[in-house]
């Protein structure tokens, strides 16, 4: 893969990472922080980290496809 | 609680001691370990499989099966920045960890010190990265060694008292380790990942069956009685806290000179990116154990140590025989993450404190590597048995000390400016901050010590690389080249 191609994987894969930083952390985490609704019986925060795991693996996996650390 | 159950569930918890020895011993007959990266990287030569477990079990440890479930049972939601930060930590180790295998395999490299002291030209900046980081290996291994000697000690209905446990653990690890390197603790943490994985799922099935039927009722039951426990600031924390520990933590992955040694052992640099990037799919296992905490909130009120929350839910739960299993699994987690902690502080403190200042031939430095696993893990048995801080607290703190190594990382693949006095300065003056921010003035404002440290170091480490002459161009340039690597 050439270094052109290279950059905008670079650029996508730091925007993302600083976008989960963002949902996950202060302020976003003001959307998973709270007693309900339920959802098929699990509480808000228990989904949101569900959330962060798929989120990170499909990002991340998108990341190896570009190839983007080299 | 069953009487005499120590009868089956110690039996079970030493059968996974031998478990692991026989494992760990076998392993040496695939290695060369009269070699330093044959003991230390295993010759470079670990496959997806054992990378996926070797990283997975190796972050998976006692607090997933004594201190999570500890903190769900006695502070609710918070716990679960555990999950997260593993998560975001892997996000930001990806960039550098192409960079690691490389640098790595380049210029045979088998440590996250060595790698500093050559880019910063500096045998004593490298040295001051082994110390920092083994002393986070340290205090990481009393997290360890603690979680080990609870539950010899409560299989054993207090047979085994708490020091004797840890110091069978620890002899039986030494052994191991000794022989066999980092192979041995890639098998080891293949058969533990696997164990733990199953076990835990198991578990919390049960466990919230047992107890509440499903997750629903459980959920229902605790929004209804107990609703403080589904938030973070109900939980004693707040978003400030909660974002710190969470920065810290993550920042801190890349940090643990652990997981450069187990990514210096894969055999390509594909093998190291795909582990990677599914890796977090393992922290599903840390869910269950949480949930095990949640379901004890209401039925099992005013246990203590909280960390023994776990264990005393299985015991009124679980069959004895799946007890056992369960008990077997913490202490497999304990153990697949302390393996590759005391085998990192011998490493380091024989390749980047001792041997660039004297003259020890390759054979010399890997007879030491081995030879220092042993005090290393002495010191982590003796701490431990004082129970200093409870699990989590123990690595919360951890993490402090190493995000310090954070800027020099970042500076030595992304900033050429960046100078071995910058790099020195800002970590030692980090990790004081960190030190007296952790222990005398605990989080001020709500933030994180390790973050006050963090920020004193990054200050210092710019405005003192500027004022200070740029490193060798030839050095810098085989850090900034490294797309021109080809692997053979």
């Amino acid at each position: 893969m050439s270094v052109k191609k290279r950059k905008p994987a670079s650029v996508f894969g730091v925007i993302a990472m600083i976008a989960m930083f963002v949902l996950f952390c202060w302020p976003g985490i003001l959307l998973f922080d709270r007693p309900g609704p339920l959802f098929l019986g699990l509480p808000p925060m228990l989904w949101g980290t569900y959330l962060c795991v798929v989120l990170c693996v499909i990002l991340m996996s998108i990341l190896v496809k570009l190839g983007v650390e080299k | 609680m069953k009487e005499n159950y120590w009868v089956v569930l110690l039996p079970f918890t030493l059968a996974y001691v031998v478990i692991a020895l026989i494992l760990g011993l076998s392993a040496a007959k695939r290695g060369t370990m009269k070699k330093l990266e044959g003991w230390a990287v295993a010759s470079r030569r670990l496959g997806v499989f054992v990378m996926f477990f070797l990283t997975g079990a190796g972050a998976i440890s006692a607090y997933t099966f004594l201190g999570a479930p500890g903190w769900a049972y006695s502070k609710g939601v918070p716990v679960l920045y555990v999950t997260i930060y593993l998560t975001l930590g892997y996000f930001v180790a990806y960039f550098f960890l192409g960079r690691v295998y490389k640098i790595g395999k380049k210029f045979h490299h088998v440590t996250q010190a060595g790698v500093i002291r050559h880019r910063y030209d500096s045998k004593v900046v490298g040295a001051i990265g082994a110390v920092i980081g083994i002393l986070g290996c340290i205090g990481y291994g009393i997290t360890q060694g603690m979680g080990c000697g609870y539950i010899l000690n409560f299989a054993s209905g207090g047979r085994i008292p708490f020091w004797a446990g840890i110091t069978l653990v620890f002899a039986v690890m030494c052994i191991y380790i000794v022989v066999s390197g980092l192979r041995a603790i890639g098998w080891t943490n293949s058969f533990q990942g696997i164990l733990m994985a199953v076990v835990a799922v198991l578990a919390g099935i049960l466990i919230v069956k047992h107890y509440w039927g499903s997750l629903g009722t459980l959920f229902t039951g605790l929004q209804n009685e107990a609703p403080q426990f589904l938030t973070i600031r109900a939980g004693g924390w707040n978003y400030r806290i909660w974002t710190t520990s969470v920065l810290v933590s993550s920042l801190g992955i890349i940090c643990w000179p652990t997981f450069w040694v187990m990514w210096m052992g894969s055999k390509s640099i594909n093998a190291v990116r795909r582990t990677v990037s599914i890796l977090p799919l393992y922290w599903f296992v840390i869910l269950p154990m949480i949930v095990v905490g949640y379901a004890a909130i209401l039925k099992l009120p005013g246990i203590t140590p909280t960390d023994s929350i776990a264990m005393e839910t299985a015991l009124r739960a679980l069959p004895l025989g799946l007890t056992g299993v369960l008990f077997a699994a913490t202490l497999a987690a304990a153990m697949s993450s302390c393996e590759i902690l005391i085998l990192n502080a011998g490493l380091q403190c024989a390749t980047d404190i001792v041997a660039p200042f004297s003259k020890l031939s390759e054979t010399k430095i890997t007879q030491l590597s081995k030879l220092l696993v042993l005090p290393f893990a002495a010191i982590i048995v003796v701490v431990s048995v004082t129970k200093p801080e409870s699990l989590v607290g123990m690595l919360l703190m951890t993490y402090g000390w190493l995000v310090q190594l954070f800027p020099a990382i970042v500076g030595m693949f992304f900033w050429k400016r960046a100078t071995k006095q910058g790099a020195a300065i800002g970590l030692l003056a980090g990790l004081v901050l960190s030190i007296l921010f952790s222990r005398l003035w605990p989080n001020p404002l709500g933030i994180h010590a390790g973050i006050w440290g963090l920020a004193l170091n990054v200050v210092l480490f710019v405005v003192i690389s500027f004022l200070t002459s740029p490193p060798p161009k030839e050095v810098v340039d085989q850090y900034f080249n490294l797309h021109e690597y080809q692997e053979e």
